[in-house]
Protein backbone atom coordinates (compact mmCIF):
# COMPACT_ATOMS: atom_id res chain seq x y z
CA UNK A 1 0.00 0.00 0.00
CA UNK A 2 1.22 3.65 -0.87
CA UNK A 3 0.70 4.43 3.01
CA UNK A 4 3.68 3.56 4.20
CA UNK A 5 5.30 5.74 1.68
CA UNK A 6 6.24 8.11 4.01
CA UNK A 7 8.10 6.46 6.63
CA UNK A 8 8.88 3.28 4.91
CA UNK A 9 12.20 2.48 7.15
CA UNK A 10 11.55 4.51 9.68
CA UNK A 11 10.95 1.79 12.53
CA UNK A 12 14.14 -0.24 11.88
CA UNK A 13 16.35 -0.65 14.61
CA UNK A 14 19.87 0.35 14.01
CA UNK A 15 22.24 2.62 16.14
CA UNK A 16 20.84 5.60 13.97
CA UNK A 17 17.24 4.81 14.62
CA UNK A 18 17.98 4.41 18.40
CA UNK A 19 18.89 8.04 18.83
CA UNK A 20 17.27 10.49 20.41
CA UNK A 21 15.49 12.35 17.53
CA UNK A 22 16.22 16.01 19.29
CA UNK A 23 19.77 14.67 18.91
CA UNK A 24 18.81 13.92 15.04
CA UNK A 25 17.35 17.12 14.42
CA UNK A 26 20.30 19.40 15.94
CA UNK A 27 22.68 17.54 14.47
CA UNK A 28 20.92 17.54 10.81
CA UNK A 29 20.89 21.26 11.44
CA UNK A 30 24.49 21.50 12.57
CA UNK A 31 25.19 19.78 9.39
CA UNK A 32 23.24 21.57 6.93
CA UNK A 33 24.29 25.18 7.44
CA UNK A 34 28.55 24.17 8.11
CA UNK A 35 27.60 22.67 4.45
CA UNK A 36 25.71 25.99 3.31
CA UNK A 37 28.61 28.09 4.86
CA UNK A 38 31.20 26.17 3.74
CA UNK A 39 33.15 27.96 0.30
CA UNK A 40 32.04 27.26 -3.16
CA UNK A 41 35.93 25.97 -4.45
CA UNK A 42 36.75 23.33 -1.82
CA UNK A 43 35.66 20.44 -3.20
CA UNK A 44 37.17 18.49 -0.40
CA UNK A 45 35.08 19.53 2.33
CA UNK A 46 32.01 18.29 -0.07
CA UNK A 47 33.84 14.98 -0.60
CA UNK A 48 33.92 15.06 3.39
CA UNK A 49 30.83 15.84 4.26
CA UNK A 50 29.48 12.92 1.53
CA UNK A 51 31.92 10.47 3.40
CA UNK A 52 30.14 11.60 6.65
CA UNK A 53 26.85 11.42 5.47
CA UNK A 54 27.47 7.89 3.71
CA UNK A 55 29.01 6.47 7.06
CA UNK A 56 25.28 7.48 9.25
CA UNK A 57 23.48 5.95 5.97
CA UNK A 58 25.80 3.00 6.57
CA UNK A 59 25.58 2.48 10.51
CA UNK A 60 21.29 2.95 10.12
CA UNK A 61 20.73 0.09 7.88
CA UNK A 62 19.17 1.74 4.85
CA UNK A 63 19.29 0.93 1.70
CA UNK A 64 21.69 2.77 -0.11
CA UNK A 65 19.63 3.20 -3.59
CA UNK A 66 16.58 4.24 -1.53
CA UNK A 67 18.60 6.79 0.16
CA UNK A 68 19.65 7.98 -3.65
CA UNK A 69 16.47 7.75 -5.17
CA UNK A 70 14.83 9.45 -2.21
CA UNK A 71 17.39 12.50 -2.50
CA UNK A 72 17.00 13.10 -6.43
CA UNK A 73 13.35 14.33 -5.71
CA UNK A 74 15.37 17.76 -4.98
CA UNK A 75 17.19 18.30 -8.66
CA UNK A 76 14.26 19.42 -10.62
CA UNK A 77 14.17 21.94 -8.32
CA UNK A 78 17.14 22.75 -7.48
CA UNK A 79 18.23 22.30 -10.83
CA UNK A 80 15.50 25.27 -11.91
CA UNK A 81 16.60 27.54 -9.48
CA UNK A 82 20.36 26.80 -10.74
CA UNK A 83 19.99 26.77 -14.38
CA UNK A 84 18.38 30.36 -13.90
CA UNK A 85 21.39 31.46 -11.97
CA UNK A 86 23.66 29.93 -14.63
CA UNK A 87 22.72 32.93 -17.26
CA UNK A 88 23.59 35.29 -14.77
CA UNK A 89 26.50 34.02 -12.51
CA UNK A 90 30.01 32.03 -12.94
CA UNK A 91 29.43 27.95 -13.30
CA UNK A 92 30.74 27.45 -9.82
CA UNK A 93 27.87 29.35 -8.10
CA UNK A 94 25.43 26.70 -10.02
CA UNK A 95 27.87 23.33 -8.84
CA UNK A 96 27.59 25.26 -5.55
CA UNK A 97 23.84 25.32 -5.71
CA UNK A 98 23.40 21.35 -6.68
CA UNK A 99 26.03 20.36 -4.34
CA UNK A 100 24.98 22.27 -1.27
CA UNK A 101 21.58 21.00 -1.96
CA UNK A 102 22.02 17.44 -2.67
CA UNK A 103 24.21 17.41 0.42
CA UNK A 104 21.60 18.81 2.37
CA UNK A 105 18.54 16.53 1.01
CA UNK A 106 20.71 13.73 1.64
CA UNK A 107 20.91 14.15 5.73
CA UNK A 108 17.29 15.21 5.63
CA UNK A 109 16.13 11.94 3.99
CA UNK A 110 18.44 9.95 6.50
CA UNK A 111 16.60 11.65 9.08
CA UNK A 112 13.51 11.55 8.07
CA UNK A 113 13.99 7.83 7.32
CA UNK A 114 15.54 6.78 10.46
CA UNK A 115 12.59 8.30 12.42
CA UNK A 116 8.93 7.92 12.76
CA UNK A 117 7.07 11.23 11.60
CA UNK A 118 5.44 11.36 14.73
CA UNK A 119 8.18 10.81 16.95
CA UNK A 120 9.60 13.85 14.81
CA UNK A 121 6.69 15.99 15.76
CA UNK A 122 7.36 15.21 19.40
CA UNK A 123 11.42 16.17 18.52
CA UNK A 124 10.43 19.33 17.44
CA UNK A 125 7.90 19.68 20.09
CA UNK A 126 10.69 19.62 22.89
CA UNK A 127 13.27 21.92 20.79
CA UNK A 128 10.14 24.41 21.20
CA UNK A 129 9.03 24.54 17.41
CA UNK A 130 5.53 26.90 17.82
CA UNK A 131 2.52 24.50 18.62
CA UNK A 132 0.87 25.74 15.59
CA UNK A 133 3.59 24.84 13.01
CA UNK A 134 3.27 21.01 14.76
CA UNK A 135 -0.67 20.86 14.65
CA UNK A 136 -0.43 21.81 11.16
CA UNK A 137 2.68 18.93 10.16
CA UNK A 138 0.38 16.25 12.66
CA UNK A 139 -2.63 16.93 10.38
CA UNK A 140 -0.65 17.36 6.86
CA UNK A 141 0.73 13.12 7.96
CA UNK A 142 -2.33 12.04 9.12
CA UNK A 143 -4.77 13.35 6.18
CA UNK A 144 -2.59 13.46 3.09
CA UNK A 145 -3.80 9.87 2.60
CA UNK A 146 -7.42 10.49 3.07
CA UNK A 147 -6.80 12.90 0.67
CA UNK A 148 -5.20 10.76 -1.78
CA UNK A 149 -7.67 8.60 -1.37
CA UNK A 150 -10.52 11.04 -2.49
CA UNK A 151 -8.96 12.32 -5.20
CA UNK A 152 -8.19 8.82 -6.44
CA UNK A 153 -12.30 7.78 -6.28
CA UNK A 154 -12.78 11.19 -8.04
CA UNK A 155 -10.56 10.57 -10.82
CA UNK A 156 -11.84 7.42 -10.95
CA UNK A 157 -15.69 8.64 -11.27
CA UNK A 158 -14.67 11.03 -13.79
CA UNK A 159 -12.43 8.19 -16.09
CA UNK A 160 -15.89 6.02 -15.65
CA UNK A 161 -18.15 8.50 -17.25
CA UNK A 162 -15.64 10.34 -19.92
CA UNK A 163 -14.19 6.90 -22.02
CA UNK A 164 -10.68 7.97 -20.34
CA UNK A 165 -10.03 11.04 -22.66
CA UNK A 166 -9.00 14.11 -20.70
CA UNK A 167 -9.70 16.80 -23.66
CA UNK A 168 -10.30 20.30 -23.25
CA UNK A 169 -13.72 19.97 -22.73
CA UNK A 170 -12.52 17.81 -19.73
CA UNK A 171 -10.66 20.68 -17.94
CA UNK A 172 -14.07 21.95 -16.74
CA UNK A 173 -14.59 18.61 -14.75
CA UNK A 174 -11.09 18.61 -13.27
CA UNK A 175 -12.42 22.42 -12.23
CA UNK A 176 -15.07 20.72 -10.56
CA UNK A 177 -13.09 17.98 -9.47
CA UNK A 178 -10.54 20.77 -7.57
CA UNK A 179 -14.20 22.85 -6.38
CA UNK A 180 -15.37 19.66 -4.50
CA UNK A 181 -12.27 18.44 -2.91
CA UNK A 182 -12.23 22.16 -1.35
CA UNK A 183 -15.57 21.51 -0.13
CA UNK A 184 -14.75 18.28 1.36
CA UNK A 185 -11.70 19.09 3.17
CA UNK A 186 -13.62 22.16 4.14
CA UNK A 187 -16.21 20.05 6.13
CA UNK A 188 -13.75 17.32 6.85
CA UNK A 189 -11.97 20.20 9.10
CA UNK A 190 -15.36 21.02 10.16
CA UNK A 191 -15.80 17.63 11.54
CA UNK A 192 -12.40 17.39 12.59
CA UNK A 193 -13.03 20.14 14.63
CA UNK A 194 -15.84 18.93 16.51
CA UNK A 195 -14.45 15.96 17.13
CA UNK A 196 -11.52 17.45 18.94
CA UNK A 197 -13.84 20.02 21.14
CA UNK A 198 -16.13 16.86 22.27
CA UNK A 199 -12.88 15.51 23.24
CA UNK A 200 -11.93 18.60 25.57
CA UNK A 201 -9.71 20.49 22.74
CA UNK A 202 -9.76 24.11 23.63
CA UNK A 203 -7.25 25.74 21.21
CA UNK A 204 -4.29 23.42 21.74
CA UNK A 205 -3.19 20.10 21.30
CA UNK A 206 -1.32 19.10 24.50
CA UNK A 207 1.51 17.01 25.27
CA UNK A 208 3.21 14.36 23.05
CA UNK A 209 5.99 11.75 24.24
CA UNK A 210 8.68 12.31 26.53
CA UNK A 211 12.55 11.92 25.48
CA UNK A 212 15.31 10.94 28.07
CA UNK A 213 18.64 11.87 27.11
CA UNK A 214 21.22 8.44 27.01
CA UNK A 215 25.48 9.03 26.90
CA UNK A 216 25.00 7.75 23.73
CA UNK A 217 23.09 10.25 22.35
CA UNK A 218 25.76 13.08 23.58
CA UNK A 219 28.38 11.02 22.21
CA UNK A 220 26.68 11.20 18.86
CA UNK A 221 26.18 14.28 18.90
CA UNK A 222 29.52 15.13 20.39
CA UNK A 223 31.18 13.26 17.16
CA UNK A 224 29.12 14.84 14.72
CA UNK A 225 29.97 18.23 15.93
CA UNK A 226 33.30 17.30 16.05
CA UNK A 227 33.52 15.66 12.55
CA UNK A 228 31.49 19.01 11.22
CA UNK A 229 33.87 21.34 12.55
CA UNK A 230 37.48 19.25 11.45
CA UNK A 231 36.02 19.57 7.72
CA UNK A 232 34.97 23.06 7.99
CA UNK A 233 38.15 24.03 9.37
CA UNK A 234 40.90 21.83 7.88
CA UNK A 235 39.64 20.48 5.14
CA UNK A 236 38.47 23.95 3.49
CA UNK A 237 42.28 25.42 4.67
CA UNK A 238 44.46 22.53 3.36
CA UNK B 1 -44.18 4.17 33.06
CA UNK B 2 -42.13 6.42 35.22
CA UNK B 3 -38.54 5.37 35.95
CA UNK B 4 -37.86 6.33 39.31
CA UNK B 5 -34.47 7.71 38.73
CA UNK B 6 -34.17 11.47 36.95
CA UNK B 7 -33.73 10.86 33.25
CA UNK B 8 -30.22 10.59 32.05
CA UNK B 9 -31.17 13.03 29.15
CA UNK B 10 -34.80 15.24 29.11
CA UNK B 11 -34.68 17.67 25.39
CA UNK B 12 -37.94 19.71 25.67
CA UNK B 13 -38.38 21.63 22.34
CA UNK B 14 -35.49 21.48 20.82
CA UNK B 15 -35.12 22.95 17.07
CA UNK B 16 -32.32 23.98 14.89
CA UNK B 17 -31.98 25.44 11.64
CA UNK B 18 -28.41 25.10 9.32
CA UNK B 19 -26.95 28.60 8.73
CA UNK B 20 -28.02 27.75 4.85
CA UNK B 21 -31.88 27.78 6.47
CA UNK B 22 -32.24 24.04 5.92
CA UNK B 23 -34.37 22.91 9.08
CA UNK B 24 -32.76 19.94 10.31
CA UNK B 25 -35.12 19.65 14.10
CA UNK B 26 -38.13 21.21 14.74
CA UNK B 27 -39.42 20.77 18.35
CA UNK B 28 -38.36 17.77 19.63
CA UNK B 29 -38.98 16.29 23.04
CA UNK B 30 -37.51 13.37 24.13
CA UNK B 31 -36.39 11.68 27.31
CA UNK B 32 -34.31 8.84 27.86
CA UNK B 33 -33.78 6.77 31.10
CA UNK B 34 -30.60 6.01 32.77
CA UNK B 35 -29.15 3.08 31.56
CA UNK B 36 -31.41 2.12 28.81
CA UNK B 37 -29.98 2.11 25.09
CA UNK B 38 -32.47 4.32 22.64
CA UNK B 39 -32.30 3.62 18.83
CA UNK B 40 -33.23 6.61 17.00
CA UNK B 41 -34.01 5.17 13.51
CA UNK B 42 -35.65 7.18 10.36
CA UNK B 43 -34.77 7.87 6.49
CA UNK B 44 -31.82 9.87 5.03
CA UNK B 45 -32.00 13.39 5.87
CA UNK B 46 -34.58 13.07 9.05
CA UNK B 47 -32.55 14.94 11.44
CA UNK B 48 -30.77 11.89 13.09
CA UNK B 49 -27.03 12.88 13.08
CA UNK B 50 -27.67 17.00 13.89
CA UNK B 51 -30.04 15.27 17.22
CA UNK B 52 -26.67 13.71 18.30
CA UNK B 53 -24.41 16.82 17.78
CA UNK B 54 -26.89 18.50 19.71
CA UNK B 55 -26.20 16.64 22.92
CA UNK B 56 -22.93 17.73 22.81
CA UNK B 57 -23.05 20.96 22.35
CA UNK B 58 -21.65 21.09 18.82
CA UNK B 59 -24.42 23.02 17.33
CA UNK B 60 -26.39 26.21 19.06
CA UNK B 61 -29.31 24.92 19.31
CA UNK B 62 -33.36 25.76 20.61
CA UNK B 63 -34.93 24.32 23.05
CA UNK B 64 -33.83 22.90 26.58
CA UNK B 65 -30.95 19.91 27.30
CA UNK B 66 -30.91 18.90 30.54
CA UNK B 67 -28.36 16.06 30.52
CA UNK B 68 -27.63 13.92 34.42
CA UNK B 69 -30.08 16.90 35.62
CA UNK B 70 -28.01 19.70 34.41
CA UNK B 71 -29.15 21.99 32.11
CA UNK B 72 -27.07 22.85 29.41
CA UNK B 73 -25.45 26.26 28.92
CA UNK B 74 -22.45 27.82 27.26
CA UNK B 75 -20.63 27.53 30.75
CA UNK B 76 -20.96 24.05 31.36
CA UNK B 77 -20.15 22.60 27.79
CA UNK B 78 -16.73 21.28 29.01
CA UNK B 79 -18.93 19.35 31.90
CA UNK B 80 -21.22 18.31 29.60
CA UNK B 81 -18.86 16.93 26.66
CA UNK B 82 -17.17 14.89 29.98
CA UNK B 83 -20.54 13.12 30.38
CA UNK B 84 -21.34 12.76 26.53
CA UNK B 85 -19.44 10.92 24.68
CA UNK B 86 -19.64 10.65 20.81
CA UNK B 87 -18.93 8.26 18.24
CA UNK B 88 -19.24 9.65 14.94
CA UNK B 89 -19.85 7.93 11.99
CA UNK B 90 -16.85 8.84 9.84
CA UNK B 91 -13.49 7.50 11.72
CA UNK B 92 -11.16 9.35 9.71
CA UNK B 93 -12.78 12.38 11.20
CA UNK B 94 -12.64 11.30 14.92
CA UNK B 95 -8.29 9.79 14.85
CA UNK B 96 -7.08 13.18 14.09
CA UNK B 97 -3.60 12.02 15.91
CA UNK B 98 -0.81 10.03 13.95
CA UNK B 99 -0.92 7.28 16.56
CA UNK B 100 -3.30 5.44 18.28
CA UNK B 101 -2.27 6.20 21.51
CA UNK B 102 -1.84 9.48 21.08
CA UNK B 103 -5.38 9.53 19.87
CA UNK B 104 -6.97 7.53 23.00
CA UNK B 105 -4.69 10.06 25.36
CA UNK B 106 -6.43 12.91 23.73
CA UNK B 107 -9.30 13.16 25.84
CA UNK B 108 -7.58 12.12 28.92
CA UNK B 109 -4.80 14.91 28.71
CA UNK B 110 -7.02 17.33 28.00
CA UNK B 111 -9.10 16.45 31.10
CA UNK B 112 -5.53 17.71 33.21
CA UNK B 113 -5.00 13.99 33.54
CA UNK B 114 -1.28 13.28 35.37
CA UNK B 115 0.81 10.91 32.76
CA UNK B 116 0.45 7.67 34.53
CA UNK B 117 -3.59 8.01 34.81
CA UNK B 118 -3.34 9.28 31.18
CA UNK B 119 -1.24 5.93 30.77
CA UNK B 120 -3.62 3.48 32.78
CA UNK B 121 -7.35 4.83 30.67
CA UNK B 122 -5.40 4.16 27.60
CA UNK B 123 -4.83 0.41 28.58
CA UNK B 124 -7.59 0.02 29.90
CA UNK B 125 -10.15 1.65 27.09
CA UNK B 126 -7.79 0.20 24.35
CA UNK B 127 -8.41 -3.41 26.38
CA UNK B 128 -11.69 -3.21 26.69
CA UNK B 129 -12.57 -2.88 22.77
CA UNK B 130 -9.79 -5.79 22.03
CA UNK B 131 -7.66 -3.32 20.50
CA UNK B 132 -4.69 -3.04 23.11
CA UNK B 133 -2.26 -4.59 20.69
CA UNK B 134 -2.94 -1.63 18.16
CA UNK B 135 -1.46 1.19 20.62
CA UNK B 136 1.30 2.07 18.96
CA UNK B 137 0.57 1.81 15.37
CA UNK B 138 -0.38 4.72 12.79
CA UNK B 139 -3.89 5.32 12.78
CA UNK B 140 -4.27 5.84 8.99
CA UNK B 141 -2.81 2.43 8.95
CA UNK B 142 -5.25 0.65 9.98
CA UNK B 143 -8.68 -1.06 8.77
CA UNK B 144 -11.97 0.72 8.94
CA UNK B 145 -13.37 -1.92 11.81
CA UNK B 146 -10.33 -1.44 13.87
CA UNK B 147 -10.50 2.55 13.16
CA UNK B 148 -14.37 2.33 14.59
CA UNK B 149 -13.50 0.06 17.60
CA UNK B 150 -10.53 2.52 18.53
CA UNK B 151 -12.97 5.71 18.07
CA UNK B 152 -15.11 4.03 20.74
CA UNK B 153 -11.79 3.56 22.80
CA UNK B 154 -11.03 7.38 22.29
CA UNK B 155 -14.54 8.34 23.57
CA UNK B 156 -14.48 5.67 26.71
CA UNK B 157 -11.20 6.83 27.88
CA UNK B 158 -13.05 9.95 28.84
CA UNK B 159 -15.44 7.63 31.34
CA UNK B 160 -19.21 9.42 30.02
CA UNK B 161 -21.95 9.13 31.59
CA UNK B 162 -23.65 8.90 28.05
CA UNK B 163 -22.42 6.71 24.72
CA UNK B 164 -23.70 8.38 21.82
CA UNK B 165 -23.09 6.32 18.43
CA UNK B 166 -23.95 8.03 15.14
CA UNK B 167 -24.42 4.98 12.76
CA UNK B 168 -22.20 2.52 14.69
CA UNK B 169 -22.62 -0.65 12.26
CA UNK B 170 -21.99 1.57 8.89
CA UNK B 171 -19.58 -0.55 6.59
CA UNK B 172 -18.99 -3.25 9.13
CA UNK B 173 -18.03 -6.18 8.02
CA UNK B 174 -20.21 -9.37 9.68
CA UNK B 175 -17.81 -10.39 12.63
CA UNK B 176 -17.06 -6.48 13.04
CA UNK B 177 -20.85 -5.81 13.74
CA UNK B 178 -21.14 -9.17 15.61
CA UNK B 179 -18.12 -7.63 17.72
CA UNK B 180 -19.43 -4.41 18.29
CA UNK B 181 -23.12 -5.77 19.46
CA UNK B 182 -21.39 -7.95 21.58
CA UNK B 183 -19.45 -5.19 22.94
CA UNK B 184 -22.60 -2.40 23.48
CA UNK B 185 -24.52 -5.03 25.33
CA UNK B 186 -21.86 -6.75 27.33
CA UNK B 187 -19.63 -4.47 28.00
CA UNK B 188 -20.88 -0.80 27.80
CA UNK B 189 -23.02 -0.10 30.77
CA UNK B 190 -23.69 3.15 29.97
CA UNK B 191 -26.94 4.90 29.01
CA UNK B 192 -26.55 4.85 24.68
CA UNK B 193 -28.19 6.71 22.17
CA UNK B 194 -27.60 5.33 18.71
CA UNK B 195 -28.61 6.66 15.55
CA UNK B 196 -29.11 3.88 12.85
CA UNK B 197 -30.24 2.61 9.51
CA UNK B 198 -29.48 -0.98 10.22
CA UNK B 199 -33.24 -2.34 12.07
CA UNK B 200 -31.67 -6.23 12.57
CA UNK B 201 -29.16 -3.98 14.93
CA UNK B 202 -31.92 -1.70 16.26
CA UNK B 203 -33.44 -5.16 17.23
CA UNK B 204 -30.75 -6.48 19.27
CA UNK B 205 -29.59 -3.61 20.84
CA UNK B 206 -32.39 -1.51 21.36
CA UNK B 207 -34.72 -0.93 24.78
CA UNK B 208 -36.29 2.30 23.57
CA UNK B 209 -36.95 3.40 20.23
CA UNK B 210 -37.80 6.75 18.68
CA UNK B 211 -38.61 7.32 14.63
CA UNK B 212 -37.54 10.87 13.43
CA UNK B 213 -39.38 11.55 10.39
CA UNK B 214 -38.67 14.79 8.55
CA UNK B 215 -37.45 16.56 11.57
CA UNK B 216 -40.22 15.65 14.29
CA UNK B 217 -40.30 12.90 16.05
CA UNK B 218 -43.13 10.58 14.56
CA UNK B 219 -43.19 7.94 17.77
CA UNK B 220 -41.39 7.24 20.78
CA UNK B 221 -41.55 3.91 22.90
CA UNK B 222 -40.35 0.59 23.93
CA UNK B 223 -38.14 -1.32 21.48
CA UNK B 224 -40.59 -4.27 20.85
CA UNK B 225 -44.00 -1.89 20.64
CA UNK B 226 -42.38 -0.21 17.47
CA UNK B 227 -40.43 -2.36 15.76
CA UNK B 228 -43.09 -4.79 15.23
CA UNK B 229 -45.79 -2.46 14.09
CA UNK B 230 -44.98 -3.06 10.77
CA UNK B 231 -47.83 -0.59 9.37
CA UNK B 232 -45.99 2.78 11.48
CA UNK B 233 -42.67 1.44 10.35
CA UNK B 234 -43.64 1.69 6.30
CA UNK B 235 -45.45 4.14 6.81
CA UNK B 236 -41.94 6.17 7.85
CA UNK B 237 -39.70 4.24 5.21
CA UNK B 238 -38.31 1.88 7.62
CA UNK B 239 -38.20 -1.93 7.37
CA UNK B 240 -39.06 -4.67 10.10
CA UNK B 241 -36.43 -6.04 11.56
CA UNK B 242 -36.04 -9.57 10.58
CA UNK B 243 -34.96 -10.99 13.60
CA UNK B 244 -37.02 -9.59 16.06
CA UNK B 245 -38.06 -12.43 18.04
CA UNK B 246 -34.01 -12.88 19.16
CA UNK B 247 -34.61 -10.36 21.92
CA UNK B 248 -36.96 -11.19 24.63
N1 LIG C 1 -23.69 21.15 7.54
C1 LIG C 1 -24.94 21.24 7.06
N2 LIG C 1 -25.37 22.36 6.47
C2 LIG C 1 -26.62 22.45 5.98
N3 LIG C 1 -27.53 21.48 6.05
C3 LIG C 1 -27.19 20.33 6.63
C4 LIG C 1 -25.87 20.14 7.16
N4 LIG C 1 -25.81 18.90 7.68
C5 LIG C 1 -27.01 18.34 7.48
N5 LIG C 1 -27.86 19.20 6.85
C6 LIG C 1 -29.27 18.95 6.49
O1 LIG C 1 -30.00 18.77 7.67
C7 LIG C 1 -30.95 17.74 7.52
C8 LIG C 1 -30.71 16.67 8.56
O2 LIG C 1 -29.45 16.06 8.33
P1 LIG C 1 -28.84 14.91 9.21
O3 LIG C 1 -27.46 14.71 8.76
O4 LIG C 1 -29.07 15.22 10.63
O5 LIG C 1 -29.76 13.67 8.78
P2 LIG C 1 -29.59 12.15 9.16
O6 LIG C 1 -30.89 11.71 9.70
O7 LIG C 1 -28.41 11.94 9.99
O8 LIG C 1 -29.39 11.50 7.74
P3 LIG C 1 -28.52 10.21 7.34
O9 LIG C 1 -29.34 9.04 7.71
O10 LIG C 1 -28.41 10.34 5.86
O11 LIG C 1 -27.23 10.28 8.04
C9 LIG C 1 -30.80 17.25 6.09
O12 LIG C 1 -31.78 17.87 5.31
C10 LIG C 1 -29.44 17.70 5.68
O13 LIG C 1 -29.39 17.96 4.31
MG1 LIG D 1 -26.54 10.97 9.72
Amino acid sequence: MHHNYLDRFASLGSPIHRLDPRIKVISLFAFVLTVVITPATSFYAFFAYFCLIMAIVFLSDLPLSFVFKRSLVIIPFSLMVGLFNLFFKPPIVFINMMVKSWLSVLAIVTLSSTTPFNVLLSALEALKVPHIIIDILSFMYRYVFTLIDRVMKMERARVSRSYGRLGLKQMSAVGNMLGSLFINTYERGERIYMAMVSRGFDGQVLGRTHFVLTVYDAVFLGYMVTALLLIRIMVVRW
Amino acid sequence: MVSPKPPAIDIEALSFTYPDKTVALKGLDLKVADGECLVIVGPNGAGKSTLLLSLNGLIETEGKITIKAEVMNKKNLKEIRRLVGVVFQDPDDQLFMPTVFEDVAFGPINMGMREEEVHARVHQSLGLVGMDALEGRLSHHLSFGEKKLICIATVLAMDPAILVFDEPTANLDPRARRHLISLLMDDLRQTKVISTHDMNFAAEVADHVVILYKSKIVADGPAREILTDERLLLEYGLEMPTNIDLKS
